[in-house]
Parts: structure tokens; sequence; C-alpha cells
């Protein structure tokens, strides 16, 4: 019985409570542990379906993605060294994150209000009333 | 760094395009979205303040936690009725 989606799965969610445990440790400790518990929950429920509909081989569609894929990672890696970035890590600073967000905050506000509207006013032009 | 955090983004995009089971590519989501947001959270220029980026993780994190969510809701009510982990088994 081949265990591939179960390995694929668990190296998937290892690497990724890596990264958790790093944004945790070195950047914002609440945002690495809500992503963290999500990821948990996302992994937990995808096991028991996994385990409850019993797949045993791995299903692949193409591989031959890898080769876009390897192509977009060297000019993403290439952007980032002609950009000058560079991994630091630093110290959240929740004030001045909090003044953006909410700013931010209230500029989605005005827009999602504004597509609620449009929606509803294409529903209600759309919407047909039945007879009989 | 710099590089990993690149190869662990390209592979969890990799999987998300390659593999044909609903809930790895989840967890390939959830991968990507992470990585993504450990990149905006510690890259920057020395002499830069990166408030901006910071809070564009924070947004993105929420709004791929709500995402992840209720991909996984719908997910789990689709499945329910079928054979396989497979999105595209029944339009074969």
């Amino acid at each position: 019985m081949k265990k591939s989606t179960y390995i694929l799965g668990c190296i998937l969610m290892v690497i990724d409570v890596v990264i958790n445990v790093i944004i945790m440790v070195y950047e914002s400790t609440i945002l690495g542990m809500f992503s963290l518990i999500a990821g948990i929950l996302v992994f937990s429920c995808g096991m028991i379906w996994l385990i409850h509909r019993d797949d045993e081989e791995l299903h692949i569609k193409n591989l031959f993605l890898i080769f876009p894929m390897g192509l977009l990672c060297f000019a993403f890696v290439k952007m980032l060294e002609q950009g000058g970035l560079t991994f630091q890590s630093n110290p959240e600073s929740l004030q001045e994150v909090g003044s953006i967000f909410m700013a931010q905050y209230q500029a989605g506000l005005w827009l999602s209000a504004a597509i609620s509207l449009m929606v509803f006013v294409m529903a209600g032009a759309l919407m047909v009333r039945r007879r009989g | 760094m710099i590089l990993f955090i690149v190869i662990v983004m390209m592979v969890a995009l990799g999987v998300i395009y390659c593999v044909r089971h609903f809930f790895v590519q989840l967890i390939a989501l959830k991968l990507f979205i992470d990585s993504l947001v450990f990149v905006l959270m510690s890259l920057k220029k020395p002499e830069q303040y990166n408030f901006n980026s910071q809070a564009a993780a924070w947004f993105i994190a929420a709004f791929g936690c709500m995402m992840i969510f209720v991909l996984m809701a719908a997910g789990t009510k689709r499945f329910s009725h079928s054979e396989n982990l497979d999105l595209e088994s029944d339009s074969e």
C-alpha cells in the first residue's frame, strides 16, 4: 500500500510548522500562533479525510510544470537580489501596524459597501418574477 | 534564507498545481500563504521601516485563513458525496 500522499502531506505540514515557529519567535508572536493553529486544523482535517477515504496512490497531474516553476523561482530570487532586500528579523510595531491597518480597513469598508450595493442592484435587475 | 523561502514557495505552488488531492493541495496553499507572510514580515532594506509590509502580511494571513476555512468547509461538503479526493474526477 502506497503511503506517498500521507508522506507528502506530513512533509508540507512540517515545513509549515517550522515557518510558523520562526515567525512566532523572531517576528510576531500572535500572528505566528494564529497561523500555527490554522495550519494544524487544516492538516488534521485533511488527514482525517485521507484516512477516511483511504487514498492509496498519489495522483500527479503534470510533472513538467516543475520547469516553469523553477524559472519563476529564479526570476523571483533575481528580483529580490536586484531590489537590495535582505532578510532581517525585526520587532513588530503594533502601533504603526494598527494605524495602517485601520486606514486600510476604512478604505476596504467603503469598497465593500460599494461592491455590495452593486451586487444588490444587479441581483434586483436580474430577478425574474414567476407567474402561474 | 531568502533562497530557502523562495524554494519553499515554489514547491508549495508546484504541489498546488501538480498533485490531485484536495486536502494536500489545501495544506500546500497554507504553506504558500505562510511563506509569503514570512517574506513580507522579514524582508526589507537596511535603512527602511517595514510597517506597510507588516500590515500587508497581517491582511494576507487573515484573508488566507478565511479562504482556507471556506475551502475546507466546501471540500468537506463536496467530498462527503464522492468516492475520492480528486476534484477533477467527475469531469473525466
